[in-house]
């Protein structure tokens, strides 16, 4: 016979270890603070469930992560302005593992003009 | 081959909609979620009733309110975990991940349906020590649908 409490312990372990590490959603797989990053985009994948852009900075590339489709939508974003040689400038947070080269958008820059994607982290 | 049949459905109108769609992606989504809670909130008291929790109570009564409770929302998964499938397929398909979940479900399931196919499921004393063939099922399915949830809910971060 199994007692209760070995139950408990093992469903708080299984609770435990289903809510580590994070590189998509939110914000806590990045640093504070935010980075500007501009480049050519070299490929788009947009659409649920995350939009990222492939980007060719000065020979370095970068992932940058925008919006699903109706914060981009939103923010006044289509997926043709977002096309592949078009240059944007990503104002976001870089990921805080120094050695990737990742960005989450909060703003989006093209052709001199924002875009909003995340007004309330204005 | 496999590629051009993922390149395929990616590039299907269904897929294209759900990948542009505004709140059709995220309701899926909560399907998915309402399918998996149907399947682990039944399954869970049922193994535990296998491995020897609440011995007093009936598990042939018990599994017949469980059990159909746990198939439908295996359905409503495995519908819902198609169509989220459907919007990126080449992306899920060679990820590690992704094969190592469904090689679980695969065996979770057919855990679950061995079982119901022995006599013993039948024909073993339905209150008191579970056999330890029913204890061995009970193990698998907890740990493996854990593991499922584990594997699903990082498929969305890696």
């Amino acid at each position: 016979m199994i007692q209760r409490r070995d139950f408990s312990i093992g469903l708080l372990a299984a609770i435990g270890f289903s809510s580590t590490a994070h590189a998509h959603h939110g914000w806590r797989w990045t640093a504070d603070g935010n980075v500007e990053v501009i480049g050519i985009v070299k490929s788009a994948t947009l659409g649920n469930p995350h939009g990222v852009l492939i980007l060719d900075v000065e020979g370095e590339e970068w992932t940058a992560e925008v919006g699903q489709p109706w914060r981009n939508a939103r923010a006044g974003l289509t997926d043709a302005m977002m096309a592949p040689g078009t240059e944007v400038t990503i104002i976001g947070q870089r990921s805080a593992d120094p050695n990737e080269k990742r960005v989450k958008a909060e703003r989006v820059r093209i052709g001199g003009k924002l875009y909003e994607l995340y007004p309330e982290r204005a | 081959m496999l590629v051009d049949l993922l390149t395929a459905l990616q590039s299907s109108d269904a897929a294209t909609a759900l990948r542009k769609s505004f709140w059709v992606y995220p309701v899926i989504n909560a399907g998915h979620i309402l399918g998996l809670a149907m399947i682990f909130g039944s399954i869970l008291p049922m193994d535990l009733r296998l491995i020897g929790f609440w011995q007093k109570t009936d598990y042939q009564q018990l599994a017949k309110v469980l059990v159909p409770v746990a198939a439908t929302g295996v359905l409503l998964a495995l519908t819902t975990g198609i169509a989220l499938f459907s919007a990126r397929p080449l992306d899920y398909a060679f990820k590690p991940l992704f094969q190592i979940k469904i090689a679980i479900i695969i065996m979770v399931v057919l855990n679950a349906l061995l079982l119901h196919r022995t006599t013993l499921w039948t024909t073993a004393p339905t209150e008191g020590q579970p056999p330890s063939r029913f204890r061995i099922a009970g193990i698998i399915s907890i740990t493996g649908w854990v593991s499922v949830i584990i594997t699903g809910r990082f498929l969305g971060y890696y």
